[in-house]
């Protein structure tokens, strides 16, 4: 029974009239212009350094509002300051003697006032620090720290405005 | 920027990166390399010449659309066979069929559909009379291919037409290995049975 079964086997894998039958089964090719129906349908991807360029503004605008609003300031700023450049080259002479006229009448009585109040108030600033009397490395200590004390208030005023910062966090926790 | 690839010596593999890149001809390259297997397989399965060119389009569609999703790690030939015969397949248990019409395709129900639907077989170039018994044994083998199981069939045009090796037709699949294995040898096994009376004439 076995060896019937092995032998039947053998006929099956080993038939010639068969494998010249399987080796006659060709390809079938499509109608003409398949390819190009197929790419009709197909939506390609941009090229690679538009998909750079698009994932990099994706990661840019996942940064946080604070990065959109400093990228618009700057925008803003570069194009003022070009626009205004433009604007003095092209009325260059117009405005230097408008400009002229304007400082002999406003601007040099203003600058002189200026000066006066500034001298005024660091004669009286000078008075004042002498009148108290305290000794310089008591000067020094104040000046470090006020420095200190302005560092630190930049240092958290920017830990504060990071996204998901954890003292935001906490000021914005319900009670 | 990548540096221009020759395509048509590229493997599946590198044409499918250019493809990632937004490169056209690469998915014309690979419609190239794979539309005629494929049209063949889901042709030979549905037996229709318009659903087949329709089933193809949607599996290429499919494909290039995911081109994304394809992991490497596979080979390219295994996912577009697999896509094209679960397209056949869900075609066929749609219409509910499970036997084939020996002359025409299965959907083809007047005279004129399945004289429209029937397989052609073409020329071999061999002798009047070799052309003659080579012609009677393709369109024998034809017919009985499509007498097969859908599975049996998607087996035997992978291994015999497309010459897969069998551990690719069972990723195809998504069968064991020797699962595979018997379904050829029992495909075989019948198809043997259906030439048996043209085996006197050719012997």
């Amino acid at each position: 029974m076995r060896e019937r079964t092995e032998k039947d086997r053998a006929a099956v894998d080993d038939d010639p009239i068969l494998d010249r039958a399987l080796a006659s089964l060709a390809h079938f090719s499509p109608a003409p212009g398949f390819e190009d129906r197929v790419m009709a349908r197909v939506v390609t991807p941009a090229p690679m350094w538009i998909q750079r360029l698009r994932s990099r503004r994706r990661s840019l605008a996942a940064t946080g509002r604070l990065w959109r609003l400093a990228a618009g300031l700057t925008v803003a700023f570069t194009t003022s300051t070009f626009v205004l450049i433009g604007f003095v080259a092209l009325n260059a002479a117009g405005l230097k003697e408008s400009l002229n006229g304007l400082l002999a009448e406003v601007g040099l009585p203003i600058w002189r006032a200026l000066l006066g109040i500034t001298a005024r108030v660091a004669q009286d600033a000078y008075l004042l620090v002498q009148s108290v009397a305290l000794p310089g490395p008591v000067w020094a200590a104040i000046g470090v720290g006020g420095s200190l004390t302005m560092v630190f208030n930049v240092w958290m005023l920017r830990r504060l405005i990071q996204p998901g910062a954890p003292e935001m966090a906490r000021l914005n926790a319900p009670h | 920027m990548t540096s221009p690839l020759d395509l048509s010596t590229a493997t599946d593999q590198e044409v499918v990166l250019q493809a990632r890149e937004g490169h056209e001809a690469a998915y014309r390259e690979l419609i190239r390399r794979y539309q005629r297997p494929v049209f063949s397989l889901i042709y030979r399965m549905v037996r229709d010449r318009e659903l087949s060119e329709d089933l193809a389009q949607e599996t290429f569609v499919k494909v290039l659309n995911a081109i994304d999703r394809y992991r490497p790690e596979f080979k390219f030939s295994s996912w577009v066979f697999k896509i094209a015969n679960n397209a056949a397949i869900d075609h066929l248990r749609k219409k509910e069929l499970d036997t084939l019409s020996l002359e025409g395709g299965p959907d083809a129900v007047t005279p004129e559909r399945i004289e429209a639907t029937a397989l052609q077989i073409g020329d071999s170039g061999e002798s009047p009379l070799d052309e003659l018994e080579a012609r009677e044994l393709g369109l024998a083998i034809e017919r009985a291919i499509g007498q097969l199981r859908p599975e049996y069939q998607t087996c035997i045009i992978l291994r015999h037409v497309e010459g897969r090796p069998y551990d690719e037709i069972a990723e195809i699949l998504g069968l064991p290995l020797g699962t595979v294995k018997t379904y050829i040898h029992r495909a075989r096994a019948e198809l043997r049975d259906m030439l048996d009376p043209l085996r006197e004439t050719m012997q």
